[in-house]
């Protein structure tokens, strides 16, 4: 017990102790690994849902596509109110609270997410994939570019009261986390619909991801930036989806 | 280097010194300029705040660096000195444009001082209604401006300026969310943390007190006095590092290499925290004529110490990588009224690293959190908060039981959601240790159960307001 309570520097930790005290201190790590999870996920199946439009495949990908893209992407920008929601709770409540307010926040993300996903797959088949990458790079402009985006930014960073304990305890929690996620929603929808639409690329994703982070964290997002990653994203991920969907149309047609 | 004066010391000799006769024709002249001209009067006031809904950012000028006071957070002290910089330099250079001397700096007004209870009136030249040449007193804030008695002449209260919850503090900054001296770990930050203690108290405290502009951040800086209030506070900072006993600034890179711009085109100066720790230095280059803690404070602050003392395991350090454990929180919102608000705490039993010890063993230190107070309407500028009081006695005849001051500076700012703020509210967060420690010794300390006590510490009339605080918490370390 005494290797617990002794004062960082003064005693030399063992790999164990060492993680359980990083584990209380941050009780929101493993939100943190989850969305490093959902990148490697993002990273091996980026390219696989080019030209699988209406097969049952096609659809457990996308189901699978929704899931990964709003874990890597977006619980990177919920981790402060993660750490509240963990630090406002008794201890013994702490991970549950988390779990409480992630059902909140994912389950209308996944939503969301689910709704831009399915947009995206009736439209490629009647304008075409490139169209639907130009709709989605142009609509993430736009709102980037937009004075209401600037304006709610500042609302992802809201704390609230949460009651202490009972379902009252967890239902705050998940609301928590259904607020905090329409917050983000009004920031970052059209910047997810661009994701959906260049999904194929995961560099292109990675440079939607920093306009998201620095949106989140920077004292000043500055919108001539994150519009100038958006069209670099775009650009990026038209180049790279030429070959891509080209092999799937080849092959499609193989098939019939 | 520019020695920056004790304004009652000054006026103590003559209300109208040379450096308080040449701020007011300066400020005259600043109050002329247009609201997009960067060294203009509302234009430095904007830098601190300004509503987004009353004036849109479209109209704002162009890169103007409006609305970005750095209140609840670690940078509220550097922001605050790289502000009062960029206006002494603006000021300065006004004076010498007048005729005025070209090494005017800012006086400071240290209201705390127990020797001089004077000092906790608003300076004379303040207060008058001409200048000695006859004009109109452009340091005169009328009507809505300021509390009326305050430009009679009436004190600030003596716990309005106390300094021995903040000179107590032995750290700058911890983590999870408790406050210590300079605020918490916070990035960007215009609301949303838990207020550092010096910035609960005095500091806010002489915000509301004085009223009127100096009641918001979107109006302060359009108060004369606002600066010299914030020159005292960025004293009280040297003071409290000149206390030593381990006491320092944080060292993380987070703070150091964070870099703020205030104003804009050409008088513009961008400056990191790490620039601005030594004041004697380029670019800053000026001292305070005081930097010393009066003895009767000095003792008070040893007195808290004392009372504040680990309960148990003393001999141990407090494990400072750890944050506090919440043990207990109050299951609704609570409105503030016009008399006394009880709120009752369950306490439950702590299960926490802190805790890894004996059944039943005592916390090292006992911390009391008042979450989330929003409100657009205040029935009272400050608000005293103590524990235990038994039911139906008046709170302020239980000086050893107060915790803490609520006072109300931000509340509206704060509770808005807009472009820079999230609508949290304040949070403050006292160290309850002494007061727990006390009641132990009195047999009156119940473990399971908090009561606490919200007090409107106000002597003016009754007024119908909105003020709700969101929860009352008790934290273990």
């Amino acid at each position: 017990m005494a290797e617990n309570l002794a004062t960082p520097g003064a005693t030399r930790y063992g790999i164990r102790t060492r993680l359980r005290r990083f584990g209380w201190r941050y009780p929101e790590w493993w939100v943190v690994a989850a969305a490093a999870a959902g990148w490697v996920g993002m990273a091996l199946t980026s390219h696989s849902h080019t030209g699988h439009t209406g097969t049952e495949s096609g659809h457990l990908g996308c189901a699978l596509e929704v899931v990964v893209m709003v874990t890597a992407m977006m619980l990177p920008l919920a981790v402060a109110n993660v750490r509240h929601v963990a630090l406002s709770s008794f201890w013994r409540r702490r991970h549950r609270a988390i779990v409480a307010f992630l059902v909140g926040f994912l389950g209308l993300w996944m939503l969301v997410q689910a709704g831009i996903v399915l947009t995206r797959e009736l439209l490629t088949p009647l304008v075409g994939w490139v169209t639907v990458l130009v709709a989605g790079t142009a609509a993430a402009v736009s709102w980037e570019l937009s004075p209401i985006k600037r304006r709610r930014l500042r609302r992802g960073h809201r704390t609230v009261a949460l009651a202490p304990r009972g379902w009252r305890a967890d239902s705050d929690c998940a609301r928590y986390g259904v607020t905090t996620a329409l917050a983000c929603v009004t920031t970052c929808w059209a910047l997810m619909a661009a994701s959906a639409a260049l999904s194929h690329s995961l560099v292109a994703m990675a440079l939607i991801f920093g306009v998201q982070l620095n949106g989140r964290y920077q004292r000043r997002p500055s919108p001539l930036l994150a519009t100038l990653a958006v069209l670099t994203a775009g650009l990026l991920s038209l180049v790279m989806g030429l070959p891509l969907h080209h092999h799937a149309d080849v092959a499609l047609r193989g098939v019939g | 280097v520019h020695e920056r004066h004790d304004i009652w010391e000054l006026s103590e000799a003559d209300p109208w010194d040379p450096t308080i006769e040449w701020y007011a024709r300066a400020v005259a002249a600043l109050q002329e300029k247009g609201f997009s001209d960067p060294t203009g009067w509302r234009y430095l006031a904007a830098i601190h705040g300004t509503d987004d809904n009353e004036l849109p950012r479209s109209l704002w000028p162009r890169g103007a660096t409006w609305d970005e006071c750095q209140h609840f957070s670690w940078f509220f002290l550097p922001w605050h000195r790289i502000y009062l910089h960029y206006f002494e330099q603006v000021v300065r250079r006004t004076v010498a444009d007048l005729g005025g001397p070209d090494d005017w700096a800012l006086p400071y007004w240290d209201y705390s001082d127990p020797n001089r209870p004077d000092v906790r009136k608003l300076p004379p030249a303040f207060r008058e209604q001409r200048t000695p040449s006859g004009d109109p007193n452009s340091l005169l804030v009328e009507r809505t401006g300021r509390v009326p008695s305050v430009n009679e002449g009436a004190k600030l209260w003596r716990r309005d300026v106390s300094l021995d919850a903040a000179m107590a503090e032995q750290f700058f900054t911890g983590p999870g969310g408790i406050a210590e001296f300079g605020g918490p770990a916070t990035g960007w930050n215009h609301a949303g943390g838990t207020i550092g203690t010096l910035e609960g108290t005095p500091h806010g405290n002489v915000h509301v007190r004085v009223g009127g502009f100096m009641g918001g951040f979107d109006t302060a800086g359009l108060d004369p006095v606002f600066w010299l209030h914030h020159a005292n506070i960025d004293r009280l900072w040297e003071v409290w590092l000149g206390q030593q006993g381990g006491r320092a600034n944080p060292t993380q890179n987070g703070w150091l290499n964070a870099w703020f711009k205030i104003g804009s085109g050409a008088s513009a100066v961008t400056l990191r925290v790490r620039d601005v720790l030594d004041t004697r230095q380029p670019p800053l280059e000026y001292f305070y004529s005081n930097v010393s803690l009066p003895e009767p404070v000095r003792d008070a602050v040893i007195a808290t110490l004392d009372a504040a003392a680990p309960l148990s395991r003393e001999e141990e350090p407090m494990p400072r990588d750890i944050s506090p454990e919440m043990v207990g929180a109050s299951e609704e919102s609570v409105a503030l009224a016009a008399t006394p608000t009880e709120v009752e705490v369950e306490v439950g039993a702590p299960a926490g690293p802190a805790f890894f010890g004996d059944a039943g063993d005592q916390p090292r230190k006992v911390y009391l959190k008042v979450e989330n107070i929003v409100g657009t309407e205040l029935t009272a500028p400050n608000y005293l908060v103590h524990v235990d009081v038994p039911p139906g006695e008046d709170p302020t005849e239980y000086e050893d039981r107060l915790a803490g001051q609520v006072p109300m500076f931000g509340v509206r700012e704060s509770s808005r959601p807009d472009d820079e703020h999230g609508g949290s509210g304040l949070t403050f967060s006292f160290d309850i240790t002494g007061v727990v420690r006390r009641l132990r010794d009195t047999g009156e300390w119940d473990p399971e159960r908090l009561r606490v006590t919200f007090t409107p510490d106000d002597a003016g009339e009754e007024k119908e307001g909105d003020v709700s605080v969101g929860r009352v918490s008790l934290f273990y370390a």
